[in-house]
């Protein structure tokens, strides 16, 4: 049984399936091309069941709370509530298509979600101004080529001044893409080597020890 | 003297919510009373637009809504002018989102915004839903369609969809447009798309990744790209039908400008503390 | 509009002030009531589109015929077993062959469009065009060919090579700060997108207002 437990087994299962992925990539042999695709629908079905977990961990995690009566217990509560209440105007048919479960998307997913992510602007508003200091060279020229940016992108640059989106598209098509190239291009690299230690099993943390 | 290294410190220390109150102050102002700033179209939108216009009519386009809630009021109107495009040049798009929401915001906020009268589903377009398993769950998709989406958005059999019945891999896509927040994004779509299957990618892009896009776009392995919410706009001006981005972008130059200023003042202080104490020091 | 409308709009309303609340006036119990509800709503979507997804793909053709379905089935319910110390180790083997597949398939085609045809790309035209597009070529080739150094670690920067690797970390920092500025553009949209919605859609309609 302790040869179950093996992380010889998931490096397998890893080289096997990259393998596979790469070789029908290349040579086209039709028994091994509908192997693939097998494993990419036996992925997408993992993918769905990997869905769950946040749900999982959310339920154990409000069960802790309740338990040990913590302050935050009541909040917990209330997250599963609303989680159960999606799940069954989620069932309810058509599936995840009946008026109940898009008016719950529409007027409580939709909102909290896409404001959540929208208060990131009072943060990098003041940020900018409490943290953007040009102590260096490179932090100036950080600074500079940032301002040409703002003002290409931004409307109110071209009626400011013709010349502020004319520098910064020169700087976005030249230099700024000189470097996103070179950075790119060690990245992809870098890519390739972490790819490789996990084909080759030398990366325990995605293996198991 | 030091009075006036008071007042730097009160303005280098300012309570952080009175930046928070102005940066609301300048978005609703434009938004109750917009300026009007005119918007000059870039390059890279043109040749989305020339790109889409050059396609024959019936055309099969892959349209990915690669994007959740939270990243809809960036990409929602990129993505809505180009199924707008696609809907008047009588292509047919197929929609499909690698994230758990992308296909059901298309179903609420873009088809019933931007489809023409006599458009029939299954027939003129069809939204294939949610591919789970990231790039694996494209490279499935784009070797065998019903792989990975053997139903549609609604439960129909793909088989069933009219438009569908000659279409079955990535091979029958005249064109890839992808608007992502993260992935899978442009990338995974060049790699799977584009590289096997030859297949043209148009990127609606965050503004965030567009350092990340040029170097594509420069090398041709992008046709064209929007830039965010400003190429939206753009593209909404190019199309005749100016909307929410043409509206909405007012308030984003106010921000820009509001941004910079507290970046001079915050440098200005610095600079002036410095003189100060300089001067003390004498 | 209906009722279920109005009461939608409003409580999209509520939601979206009680989070903005949290920057002004500050953390607060409405703030948090709204973030146990985006979680909790968010999590129970997950499961439904999972839900979906594992009928589609495993469930229904299972009942149609293809019985093998049942094996990646059995396989992707392991995934649950992380939350066993006893068994957990069973749930690496689905996510090993995610693993594997995710990674097959990136890395197969990277050095085509990643490396290779950004390369080629790299090769610009020096002579027979414009001086000014020559000198801006040049620039790209240097801002590339220093960023590409900087990150260079298989042999020491010192002396003359020191100096590449200098000019690398100004063109990185050109790179990060076109990052800066186009972060700007991307977090005001999204906070342009509930603005509008609180003023034109909510609070306009019910001033009266068009």
């Amino acid at each position: 049984m302790s040869f179950l437990r093996s992380r010889y087994i998931n490096v397998a299962i890893i080289f096997i399936a990259a393998f596979l992925m790469i070789f029908t990539y290349f040579f086209n042999v039709k028994v091994l091309s509908d192997a693939a695709t097998l494993v990419q629908t036996t992925v997408s079905l993992f993918a769905a069941f990997t869905l769950a977990l946040g749900a999982m961990n959310l339920t154990l995690i409000a069960y802790r709370q309740v338990q040990k009566k913590a302050p935050t217990a009541l909040f917990s509560v209330l997250a599963i509530a609303v989680m159960l209440m999606m799940i069954i105007t989620g069932l309810i048919p058509p599936l995840m298509n009946s008026p109940q479960f898009n008016w719950l998307y529409n007027n409580v997913e939709a909102p909290t979600d896409s404001t959540m992510y929208a208060m990131m602007v009072f943060f990098v508003a003041s940020a900018c101004f409490r943290a953007f200091r040009a102590r260096s060279k490179e932090a100036l020229v950080m600074l500079v080529v940032g301002s040409f940016i703002i003002f290409t992108y931004a409307p109110i640059g071209a009626t400011i001044w013709p010349g502020l989106p004319a520098i910064g598209s020169w700087i976005e098509k030249y230099p700024m893409t000189g470097a996103s190239r070179g950075f790119s291009i060690g990245v992809a690299l870098g890519g390739l080597g972490i790819g490789l230690r996990i084909l080759l099993g030398r990366e325990k943390a995605v293996t198991g020890e | 003297m030091s009075e006036s290294k008071g007042i730097l410190d009160k303005i280098e220390n300012m309570d952080v919510r009175i930046i928070y109150i102005l940066v609301i102050i300048c978005i609703a102002i434009p938004i109750i009373r917009p300026m009007g700033l005119p918007i000059p179209i870039s390059e890279s939108t043109i040749s989305a637009y020339d790109f889409i216009n050059k396609l024959p009519e019936g055309s099969v386009v892959l349209v990915g809504f690669e994007t959740g809630a939270a990243g809809w009021p960036e990409l929602g109107p990129q993505l809505n002018i180009f199924m707008q495009h696609i809907f008047d040049r009588n292509l047919k798009p197929i929609i499909v989102s690698g994230n758990v929401d992308g296909a059901q915001l298309a179903e609420m906020y873009t088809i019933p915004k931007m489809i023409k009268p006599g458009k029939v589903y299954g027939e003129d377009w069809v939204n294939l839903g949610y591919i789970a398993g990231g790039e694996s769950g494209i490279a499935a998709f784009a070797s065998r369609i019903t792989s990975v989406t053997p139903r549609d958005y609604f439960g129909t059999p793909v088989e069933d969809l009219e438009m569908m019945k000659n279409v079955t891999s990535a091979a029958d896509f005249k064109l890839a447009i992808v608007c992502s927040w993260g992935t899978p994004g442009h990338a995974d779509y060049l790699r799977q798309y584009t590289t096997k299957f030859g297949v043209p990618l148009i990127v609606g892009a965050q503004t965030t990744t567009v350092p990340a896009i040029v170097p594509f776009y420069q090398s041709k392995q992008v046709v064209g790209y929007t830039n965010g919410l400003r190429g939206a706009g753009e593209y909404e001006i190019l199309t005749h039908h100016p909307g929410y981005a043409v509206a909405s972008l007012d308030a984003a130059s106010s921000y820009h400008l509001v941004v910079f200023v507290l970046i001079v003042i915050g440098n200005l202080a610095i600079v002036a503390k410095r003189f100060v104490k300089k001067k003390e020091g004498t | 509009m209906s009722m279920w409308d109005i009461l939608g709009n409003w409580i999209n309303a509520i939601l979206t002030i009680a989070i903005i609340s949290f920057a002004v006036p500050g953390e607060n119990i409405f703030y948090r009531i709204a973030e146990y509800i985006m979680i909790g709503i968010t999590a129970g979507y997950a499961v439904v589109q999972g839900m979906r997804v594992v009928l589609n793909l495993g469930i229904s053709p299972m009942m149609s015929g293809q019985a093998y379905m049942l094996l990646p089935i059995l396989l992707g319910l392991l995934v649950y077993t992380r939350f066993s110390k006893q068994y957990g180790y069973l749930s690496r083997w689905p996510i090993a062959l995610m693993v594997g597949s995710g990674i097959g398939v990136s890395i197969r085609a990277i050095p085509e469009v990643d490396i290779m045809n950004q390369i080629k790309a790299s090769f610009l035209p020096l002579v027979g065009v414009n001086w000014d597009v020559a000198v801006s070529n040049i620039i790209l080739l240097i801002a590339l060919l220093s960023t590409l150094f900087y990150f260079f670690m298989t042999v020491e920067q010192k002396g003359p090579l020191r100096q590449i690797s200098v000019v690398g970390r100004y063109s990185l920092m050109i790179l990060f700060g076109a990052y800066w500025g186009s972060q700007l553009m991307t977090r005001s949209t999204m906070f342009i997108g509930r603005m509008s919605f609180l003023i034109k859609d909510f609070l306009f309609p019910m001033l009266g207002l068009g």
